[in-house]
């Protein structure tokens, strides 16, 4: 292994690919951190060049485009309120606070180290678990993937910041929000009332854009007592010292990112709100969730990041894409004529050496060219009077809205998801439920659940009586278990031998 | 008390909401058993969301909380009559005005354009005051498209 790893980084320290992957991950962040621009896309744009690339050189630029987009879309979440990419949503709950207190630098220093440090784990656990997990991962049928939606849907409900039942409510209304459109086992149409452009579903990133961005938007040309936000200024040592002090929780979140990775289908979207939620839940201040939580952002970005090589495990050894960027390589290999798959590790194992050492050296130009380009906009950011920075804000809103589809319908969307935002917040109702629940549903729970009755022939009885699935159902009652019992029990006898020494 | 109201009123309406969305999947096209059929999963949401309504709504009932229409509908005519309602109301119609009327007239550059420097001097009084807003809402807007039109080949008009 050291000799390949030896070798790849020979083979890929030239000077023609270290400018490959520097203008892969200048242009994956900037396609990352501009809303409706999301890292598919610019890896989908970029394909385009790689047509007539040596197949590798290919495949090495759109990895250091989705790794800067993966990182890139956490620039305009923690700045702008606005979440790049789905994948960037909880960090724009907690980085945004800190934005808001003056501390946009440490957020983005964060940002930056954490996912160095989350790939580079990432990276480890590709080169030595990769054939485990993707064995285990082939065991997941529509049984488990249901049972993992219901997890996130377990998760989403922790969200909300001290009403369980609330987080419930909102998540399963962004599960029935995704329900909207054609139906995606047989084809037809459901809740669209007979228009065009609800058969085709609410569109993900407009409906954040609104919830997150809009939201913002109203609030900034609204209350005018704020001119500006502060700044305190950081180095990146600053940041890695703050890392150094969670760093078990970066090591952990890390570790579920790539799991999450490995198992097509599911991806950075929902892992991002697993890590966010493993923050919250192992956290001695889970008061500061929401009002600007350094462990929160290490928690959501570590496990962002873990994701991107899990995702390449089940493409390099099996064929099957693990998101979006992956399937786009896919395919660009296909077209070269070379076909990943089960003997594809052993004909050509110097690929995964090379794609390993891509993505580490990939890692390390996103951590420079992140931290300029990322303080760059903290300053703008700041010097720019709150009201101006709304509008400009309500712009990029429409802006990436319409991006995203080219499609006018999709701008009202998102403002009609700004002011239902607007409204849940008056109505004492947390928002991210929602999004998780419109992640989840519609690629999700809604899909894994028919098929999984079709599957069984409309029983129910492989939900609880598979190995894979039982397995399944006592992690989650654990984690449940541990979230929600463990701490009222440990309450109450507190409690007691309070009252005992007391007495 | 009125947050113990609000939840009531929010309760009931999640539970209304959860009976329609059980009811339209009910409706929905049926190729064989229900089970496997389209409704099935929003059927399933739609009921969940019912038993969560009735929860919530009955919460805030042990706690004194009741549905007080006339309370509600009396408060309306204070929420867009306050000072701190209006503002916010304020903040929402001009970009309504902005996304409803400018982009589909004028397109999206040009509506931009005018949007924010209208933005700009209204609300920002130091660049109003140097004059620049006008230089500034115009160069955004070539930034923009030169980033999105240009560099990501969208095709945005």
């Amino acid at each position: 292994m050291i000799a390949g790893l030896g070798k790849a980084f020979i083979d890929l320290s030239t000077p023609y690919g270290f400018w490959l992957m520097t203008i892969g991950v200048a242009l994956g962040i900037l396609g990352g951190a501009l809303p409706g621009v999301s890292t598919t896309m610019t890896v989908a744009l970029l394909a385009v060049f790689t047509f007539t690339m040596d197949p590798l050189w290919a495949i090495i630029l759109l990895s250091a485009v989705q790794l800067g987009g993966t990182y890139g879309g956490s620039i305009s979440a923690t700045v702008l309120n606005i979440p790049g990419t789905p994948a960037s949503a909880p960090t724009a709950i907690e980085g945004y606070q800190l934005t808001k207190k003056g501390e946009a630098e440490i957020a983005l220093g964060i940002n930056v180290f954490t996912s160095f440090m989350g790939n580079n784990m990432g990276l480890i656990m590709l080169l030595v678990t990769m054939p485990l997990f993707v064995k285990l991962s082939m065991m997941f049928g529509p049984w488990e993937m249901f049972w993992f939606g219901v997890f996130g849907v377990f998760i989403a409900a922790n969200l909300s910041e001290g009403d369980t039942l609330k987080g419930l409510i909102a998540a399963t209304i962004g599960l029935i929000l995704a329900c909207i459109g054609i139906d995606p086992i047989d084809g037809s149409p459901r809740f669209a009332f007979g228009t065009v452009y609800l058969s085709a579903g609410i569109p993900l990133i407009p409906a954040m854009i609104g919830l997150f961005g809009f939201t913002e938007v109203f609030d900034g040309l609204t209350d005018l007592k704020v001119s500006s936000f502060p700044l305190k200024k950081t180095s990146l040592v600053g940041a890695a010292r703050l890392w150094w002090k969670y760093r078990w929780l970066s090591v952990r979140t890390s570790v579920l990112g790539y799991i999450i990775g490995v198992a097509p289908g599911i991806g950075a979207s929902v892992s991002c709100w697993v890590g966010y939620d493993h923050a919250r839940t192992t956290s001695k201040e889970p008061e500061k969730f929401g009002q600007g939580s350094i462990e929160g952002l290490i928690g959501t970005e570590s496990c962002n990041m873990a994701n991107v090589p899990g995702a390449y495990a089940p493409v390099l050894s099996l064929g099957v894409p693990g998101d979006a960027p992956t399937a786009i390589m896919l395919g660009i290999l296909m077209l070269h004529g070379i076909r990943p798959g089960p003997m594809f590790m052993i004909t050509h194992p110097q690929w995964l050496y090379q794609i390993v050492v891509a993505l580490f050296i990939a890692g390390i130009l996103f951590v420079l060219i992140g931290t300029y380009a990322g303080k760059g906009l903290v300053r703008l950011f700041v010097s720019t009077p709150r009201t101006a920075m709304a509008a400009i804000v309500a712009v990029l809103c429409a802006l990436g809205a319409y991006a995203t589809n080219i499609n006018m319908t999709d701008i009202y969307t998102a403002f009609f998801f700004g002011v239902l935002g607007i409204i849940m917040r008056g109505l004492g109702m947390p928002v991210s439920p929602l999004v998780l629940g419109l992640i989840l549903g519609a690629d999700l729970l809604d899909v894994e659940f028919r098929r999984a009755l079709l599957a069984g022939k409309g029983s129910i009885a492989p939900f609880f009586t598979r190995s894979v699935s039982i397995a399944m159902l006592c992690f989650i009652a654990l984690v449940l278990f541990f979230e929600h019992a463990y701490p009222r029990i440990r309450g109450s006898r507190k409690k007691k031998d309070r009252t005992v020494i007391l007495e | 008390m009125p947050s113990m109201d609000r939840d009531f009123r929010v309760g009931c309406l999640v539970f209304l909401f959860g009976v329609t969305v059980s009811w339209l999947s009910l409706r929905l096209p049926m190729r064989g058993d229900f089970i496997e059929s389209p409704g099935i999963f929003p059927g399933l949401m739609g009921l969940l969301l019912t038993l969560f309504g009735a929860i919530l709504a009955g919460r805030s009932y042990r706690k004194g909380g009741r549905l007080r229409l006339g309370h509600f509908v009396r408060a309306i005519v204070p929420f867009f009559t306050s000072t701190e309602h209006r503002s916010v109301l304020l903040g929402i119609l001009f970009p309504a005005l902005y996304i409803f009327v400018g982009v589909p007239l004028i397109g999206f550059y040009p509506s931009s354009a005018l949007f924010l420097t209208v933005m700009f001097y209204l609300f920002v009084e130091k660049w109003r005051r140097r004059f620049v807003f006008l230089p500034v809402a115009i160069g955004l807007t070539v930034l923009l498209y030169l980033v999105f039109n240009k560099l990501f080949m969208l095709q945005i008009r």
